[in-house]
């Protein structure tokens, strides 16, 4: 069925600027690429070199962005000015969107880590970040709001609040109880006992002490 | 069917706002997609893991106020199979909720990219109003309606391109769409805007041609600029113009059950609590004014 050849060419219009200008330019390569009606072929041509391709294409790429920025808030503000060019990594392999932004998070914090060397500060991030998704997202009303993320450098700097400072490698194990009270989240430092016990699926936390809350997180809900 | 009034799209910001107050709409338009994980895997509702915290908001103003469900997920327009699996989850939440109506967009979020493989764009774009696409959409209509035991109706939406040698204008596809199927309209007065704010459409016209006693909702919303184009970002108060078409058209629909006001949960910290009140009683006001006439 053209229409199927017809709405992928428009797709990749949307996603592809490459691909875009090929289809305006009217480009037998780029074009041939498609099942598409003779009308449709003119279509294509004519839509890929209107000026509105443009907002298309910032409006998709601005919903990626903006997905991103909601489900994964401190690994964003770690990458800072970085942001753009590792998102536009990230989308040159996964050029379409997965429409639950969990399943989002989940790949693109899987393409963050990959080249990451072991221990490195940005999975610790990423981790927290995770954590903090899979709690929030909970189908059970009932299941644990909280979760503990083992972390290799200074909680603080893990968190974003050390900004600027070189991340410290404390000696020993570090480890982070991630809890929700409603729209907050509370980060509480655990020493390594605690941290391994809860790991292992030990007994809650509501007993536990908690001599140190490094921050509060004000998180919103993540949404689509 | 009964009149509503005003209602407002849910986003977390209005999630306390909801709590503390249901009676501040008339009824509660939810996005039914932003309440769960869909695993994409697994038979009937095993695939749909619904956030619980999110759900428990709606559960609360359902004690109070009627729901309806503007859903973002089932591309109609796709040329790719229908999502059979969303609309039986849809069907779940009007078993739960007694949706009054389910409404979704007309456009297309769906490729396919191979046999068998979809993949979503995470943009909505219009079809092209033409025979093949009016048969494709009612026979996927049909499929709603068999699925789902509520009234179903398709949201005009926005284009920044304008797409040559159509068959037929918008406005004559929902006609055609309506006749056809049954299919009611949630005509979108910012969609309507933003189109001719980017010479894409003229309100007049537009309205003169649509059959507006198939329209059963309508969407009002702010938006911004981007490239020079104004854009659908549901970015806070409406302007002028849209609450001058909402005056023009509310007393022309004569079955319409409610006007919504939609905005971007980014933008709560600018509109407040105080703006959406002020946003749904000029809505209101509107409404009442029709109803006198």
């Amino acid at each position: 069925m053209s229409l199927t050849g017809f709405q992928l060419a428009m797709a990749d219009a949307v996603t592809s600027p490459t691909l875009c200008q090929g289809m305006s330019d009217g480009d037998p390569a780029v074009l041939d690429r498609y099942d598409l009606t003779e009308r449709e072929r003119r279509r294509v041509v004519a839509v890929a070199g209107q000026r509105g391709m443009t907002v298309n294409s910032t409006l998709y790429w601005a919903n990626r962005l903006a997905l991103l920025i909601r489900t994964m808030p401190l690994t964003c503000k770690a990458l800072g000015t970085g942001l753009p060019a590792a998102a536009a990594r990230y989308w040159s392999e996964a050029p379409y969107a997965l429409l639950q932004f969990h399943a989002e998070a989940i790949r693109f914090a899987a393409h963050l880590r990959g080249p990451l060397a072991d221990g490195a500060l940005l999975a610790d991030t990423i981790a927290v970040d995770l954590a903090v998704l899979d709690m929030r997202l909970s189908p059970d009303a009932t299941a644990p709001r909280w979760r503990v993320v083992r972390v290799h450098h200074d909680p603080e700097t893990v968190l974003g609040g050390g900004s600027g400072v070189p991340a410290r490698v404390p000696a020993g194990e570090q480890w982070l109880l991630v809890e929700t009270h409603g729209e907050e989240i509370a980060v509480h430092r655990v020493d390594a006992a605690t941290g391994r016990g809860l790991a292992g699926a030990g007994p809650s936390p509501a007993g536990i002490e908690r001599p140190e809350t490094v921050t509060v997180l004000h998180l919103g809900t993540p949404t689509r | 069917m009964e009149p509503l009034g005003v209602g407002i799209v849910h986003n977390p910001a209005l999630s306390d706002l909801l709590r503390a107050d249901p009676f501040v709409v008339d009824y509660l338009s939810v996005t039914p997609e932003a309440f769960w994980v869909d695993t994409e895997d697994g038979p009937g509702a095993s695939r749909f893991a619904e956030i619980a915290s999110m759900v428990g908001v709606v559960d609360e103003v359902a004690r109070h106020r009627p729901v309806v469900a503007h859903g973002i997920g089932l591309s109609i327009a796709s040329a790719g199979p229908v999502d059979e699996g969303l609309l039986d989850q849809v069907a779940r939440w009007h078993d739960r909720y007694g949706l009054l109506w389910y409404s979704e967009h007309l456009s297309y979020t769906t490729v396919t990219v191979a046999k068998g493989r979809e993949r979503r764009i995470g943009l909505g774009l219009p079809p092209p109003y033409d025979q093949e696409m009016l048969d494709l959409i009612c026979d996927r209509v049909a499929t709603v309606n068999d699925r789902v035991a509520t009234s179903f109706a398709l949201e005009n939406g926005v284009t920044y391109t304008d797409m040559p040698e159509q068959e037929m204008t918008e406005p004559a596809f929902f006609n055609a769409l309506a006749e056809r199927t049954g299919c009611s309209v949630l005509l979108d007065l910012h969609n309507l805007h933003t189109n001719v704010v980017n010479g894409m459409a003229d309100a007049t016209e537009y309205l003169d041609e649509l059959d507006l006693d198939a329209v059963v909702e309508i969407h009002i919303a702010g938006g911004h600029e981007v490239h020079g184009f104004h854009v659908d970002g549901h970015t806070g108060r409406c302007p002028p113009q849209v609450w001058q078409l909402l005056e023009d058209v509310v007393p022309r629909c004569r079955n319409l059950r409610g006007v919504t006001f939609e905005f971007h949960e980014g933008r709560f910290a600018d509109l407040g609590e105080t703006g959406v009140r002020e946003e749904l009683a000029q809505a209101r006001a509107i409404w009442e004014a029709a109803r006198c006439r």
